[in-house]
């Protein structure tokens, strides 16, 4: 490659980012697209632009597509674009007063001149509103107070507690005055000592009328008097 | 927050009213000179007493009321019968005795009334049962008023004997 040949330059219709928009949204006519299509083979920093483009257009549709409260983002998001460009516009019709500065004049930043169909700051106002929208409904969706729900069936009665150790040997005294679970029913009894003399038992809680109460189970054993 | 505001509200309305109210001595705030302080020495207790068996009859309507005989460890047996159905005062420190259809004698004994603002808590309560020639079975029970306990499990005429005690 001969280093003295300047670098091939991008088709003038490429560098127009509106086309660019307009092929990526099928909003040419067949013509042009046929033009622009045949131009972008050729520089491969289009195809890159396009192809982010698209990604771009598919993101924004796939996130608001079918969800009604996206209505009104899209308006407010080009009304914002347009206020963006108004505001450039305004800018670059201050620019050629400012460019040339006076030796007496104090030193200021001169904003640098940008071509008038390099629509790059569209571009990224553009991918920044729609993902800070994407972000915003992701968020809404995800913070919006869920519809309330009802159980279909009545709940089910409260479990049994499970019986206490037993005293098997007669000396031993359960208590029970440490409540486990601060859901279950509150007991309305509690069984403070037990002895089951030469049988065997066991403590139950078992639920009530408002109230957990206590059943001693004396496991005899005896026969029938 | 408004929950607990209102109980105050009603707890200084119910209790200011009740301390500055006009007494038989005619003078405000002096409710112990003209009104009988309740004894908590003494309280009845409900004592039913019902045979369970597994004859297929379900519960019987008169102690439909008592739900914990559908929850285990009652639903091992498919049919209740009430055999008996009484009341007794109770004095603290003096057992009462019932007479079991087992031939067991069941005394109920009052140790303690807790008691907060005037009214009974919690009642302490000692349940004995004896049976002739054998060892007594003895629980101690912590009822709040109005709760019914049991003693259950004993054999009887091919089922068991179900006790339910209710202090008030």
């Amino acid at each position: 490659m001969n280093r003295n040949q300047p670098p091939p330059q991008t088709p003038d219709m490429l560098r127009d980012d509106a086309l660019l928009m307009q092929l990526a949204d099928g909003e040419l006519d067949p013509e042009t697209e046929a033009a622009v299509l045949a131009q972008l083979e050729g520089s491969l920093a289009a195809q890159r632009k396009l192809a982010s483009l698209e990604a771009l257009g598919a993101f924004v549709k796939e996130t608001t597509e079918g969800d009604a409260r996206a209505d009104g983002i899209v308006d407010a998001v080009m009304a914002a674009i347009e206020a963006d460009e108004a505001q450039a516009a305004g800018d670059d019709s201050r620019e050629p007063a400012s460019q040339e500065p006076s030796v007496a004049a104090p030193r200021r930043d001169v904003p640098r001149a940008r071509p008038a169909n390099d629509n790059a700051r569209s571009i990224f106002a553009i991918a920044g509103l729609a993902a800070a929208a994407a972000a915003a409904l992701f968020l809404w969706s995800k913070t919006e107070p869920e519809e309330p729900t009802f159980a279909a069936a009545p709940l089910p009665e409260a479990p049994l507690v499970a019986p206490l150790a037993a005293k098997l040997d007669g000396s031993a005294a359960p208590t029970t005055n440490t409540p486990t679970n601060a859901a279950e029913p509150e007991a309305g009894v509690e069984v403070a000592s037990v002895e089951f003399g030469s049988n065997q038992g066991s403590v139950f809680y078992v639920p009530g009328d408002g109230a957990a109460t206590a059943v001693v189970w004396i496991n005899d054993g005896g026969e029938d008097p | 927050m408004r929950a607990f505001m209102l109980a105050i509200a009603m707890t200084t309305t119910l209790f200011g009213s009740a301390a500055f109210a006009e007494t038989p001595s005619g003078k405000p705030g002096s409710r112990e000179q003209g009104a009988a302080k309740p004894d908590r020495s003494e309280a009845t207790a409900e004592l039913v007493v019902a045979h369970g068996t597994n004859g297929g009859k379900g519960i019987d309507p008169k102690l439909a009321r008592h739900k914990e005989l559908k929850n285990p460890p009652f639903s091992s047996y498919n049919s209740y019968a009430l055999l008996e159905e009484t009341t007794r005062g109770l004095s603290k420190g003096k057992p009462a005795t019932v007479q079991l259809p087992d031939g067991r004698e069941l005394k109920v004994l009052l140790e303690e009334v807790d008691e907060k603002g005037g009214k009974p808590t919690r009642f302490t309560v000692k349940a004995t049962m004896k049976k002739p020639g054998s060892e007594e079975s003895t629980v101690q029970f912590k009822a709040k008023p109005g709760v019914m306990f049991f003693v259950a499990g004993q054999r009887y005429e091919g089922g068991i004997l179900v006790l339910g005690l209710k202090i008030r």
